[in-house]
């Protein structure tokens, strides 16, 4: 095969992928993995150092990917279900391997242990089923647009009630704290993560939605523009113990915290639809990690 | 007595030596020479407690955890605070004394924390228990049975589990 012919093989390849807007593409010429990755990185730029918390956590980049789930957090059910429906290229928000340094970290670094028999099983999960995880997280976030607050506010019907220019602050029809936390609950699709702190039959009319996890100097700094603060996680003797305050000297501020993953999981809905722009030829869908609690009875 | 005579006298009587270097194991709020009329212990000073303890007449509150919502109870960006100055106001107008001690009890032998946390979900045993990862054995039940148990004891409505609530439960950590 002379270079003519390559170039024009490629051409056909190309067209063919232009006209079917998925290709299924074999051999050399099929996109990898790391092709889309660098898509990623090139269009959400950034420095992406090997060492960083974003980038590659486990499988070959240099597989050919079949199609792309994103999600808030690589947990084992989410890693089967993306299997399940062909996908192979899991983009994360949050760790794989159960902490920040996402699998097994020499001393005084607090990684999983190599033979810990969870990480065990699910790195051989992932080498069986022949998938790759890349954890996006900080380039996501850096974005422009926020949409880790947008996606949540899209999960609960509240986009509409966007007061502009912010985009973490709505004003949504009042209610009772007690009936705004149950229509939270079922938006979300939550089981046992949510928790509560204030006065039930507060007003809410102006929510601030925080994504993750919320600081004290955020909550010090913005409970007073707000009725009710929902946020991911919070530490109980940071935000909790303040809510708890504001409660005790009788003000009608609310705090309710959804869980870090399930705060975070319309955010990456987002990302699959972004991802979705970005890369025509296989899929991009979200998995959703879901509430990963439930209560006793 | 006062509050810091009765800090002497807890410094004494910890069983280690005192740790003068602790961020966290010192007065928070109140005139430590103040005359102490009872103690109240808490595993965090909320203004609710501050309040309770008042009413109970125990001027003297010693907390586990923090008083101004961070660790190091640091308080330069919050003097301007309305809750700050709220929670300030009313240990200093009732006389009150707020005094922290958590890195000491936790390296207590026992650690009380741990020994209270097992007793309080029905485990029995750890008489000795320090801070540290340990395996207890119980009555072989389910883990839903389990955390109904725990929620029964300890009346939390707060706490949350992750597992298959009928899976077989008898060793604790």
């Amino acid at each position: 095969m002379n270079e003519t012919d390559i170039l024009r093989r490629h051409f056909t390849l190309l067209a063919g992928a232009l006209i079917a807007g998925r290709a299924p593409l074999d051999g050399a010429s099929a996109l990898t993995v790391q092709d889309v990755t660098r898509r990623i990185q090139t269009s959400l730029g950034g420095e992406w150092p090997p060492a960083g918390p974003d980038g590659f956590k486990a499988g070959d980049p240099t597989t050919p990917v079949k199609g792309i789930a994103a999600t808030a957090m690589a947990t084992m059910d989410v890693l089967k279900q993306a299997s399940k429906a062909g996908t192979n290229l899991v983009i994360t928000y949050e760790p794989t391997f159960f902490g920040r340094h996402d699998g097994p970290a020499p001393a005084p670094a607090s990684g999983v242990a190599v033979d810990d028999p969870v990480y065990k099983a699910k790195k051989e999960f992932i080498e069986k089923a022949g998938l790759v995880i890349f954890r996006l997280r900080d380039h996501w976030r850096v974005r422009k647009e926020n949409d880790m607050a947008t996606g949540l506010a899209e999960s609960l019907g509240w986009t509409k009630y966007r007061v502009a220019p912010d985009d973490v602050l709505y004003d949504i029809p009042a209610a009772t704290a007690e009936d705004t936390v149950a229509l939270i609950r079922e938006r979300l699709n939550l089981r046992g993560g949510l928790r509560a702190v204030g006065d039930r039959k507060a007003r809410v009319r102006r929510v601030l939605l925080h994504p993750g996890v919320m600081a004290p100097a955020t909550m010090w700094q913005r409970y007073s523009e707000t009725d009710l603060i929902v946020a991911g996680e919070v530490r109980e003797w940071e935000n909790t113990h303040y809510a708890a305050d504001i409660y005790t000297a009788g003000e009608k501020r609310g705090l309710v915290t959804i869980g870090r993953v399930a705060s975070e999981d319309p955010g990456m809905r987002a990302c699959a639809a972004w991802l979705g722009t970005l890369v025509k030829e296989v899929p991009a869908r979200w998995i959703t990690a879901g509430d990963l609690y439930w209560r006793a009875v | 007595m006062t509050g810091r005579e009765v800090v002497e006298l807890i410094k004494k009587n910890v069983g280690v030596p005192w740790n003068e270097q602790s961020y966290r194991d010192t007065f928070k709020l109140g005139n430590p020479d103040s005359t102490v009329k009872g103690i109240a212990t808490t595993v965090m000073v909320t203004f609710d407690v501050l309040k309770r303890a008042n009413q109970a007449g125990l001027n003297m509150v010693i907390s586990h955890e923090d008083t101004f919502w961070n660790d190091r109870d640091e308080t330069k960006d919050l003097t301007a605070n309305p809750l700050y100055q709220m929670k300030t106001q009313y240990v200093l107008k009732n006389d009150m004394i707020v005094w922290r001690i958590h890195d000491h009890m936790h390296a207590m032998h026992p650690d009380y924390t741990v020994v209270g946390s097992l007793r309080s979900v029905g485990v029995k045993g750890g008489e000795d228990a320090v801070m540290r990862a340990r395996v207890y054995t119980i009555p072989e039940t389910t883990l839903g049975e389990f955390a109904s148990q725990v929620k029964r004891l300890t009346g939390s409505r707060a706490f949350r589990c992750v597992g298959d609530p009928k899976v077989k439960v008898s060793r604790i950590l």
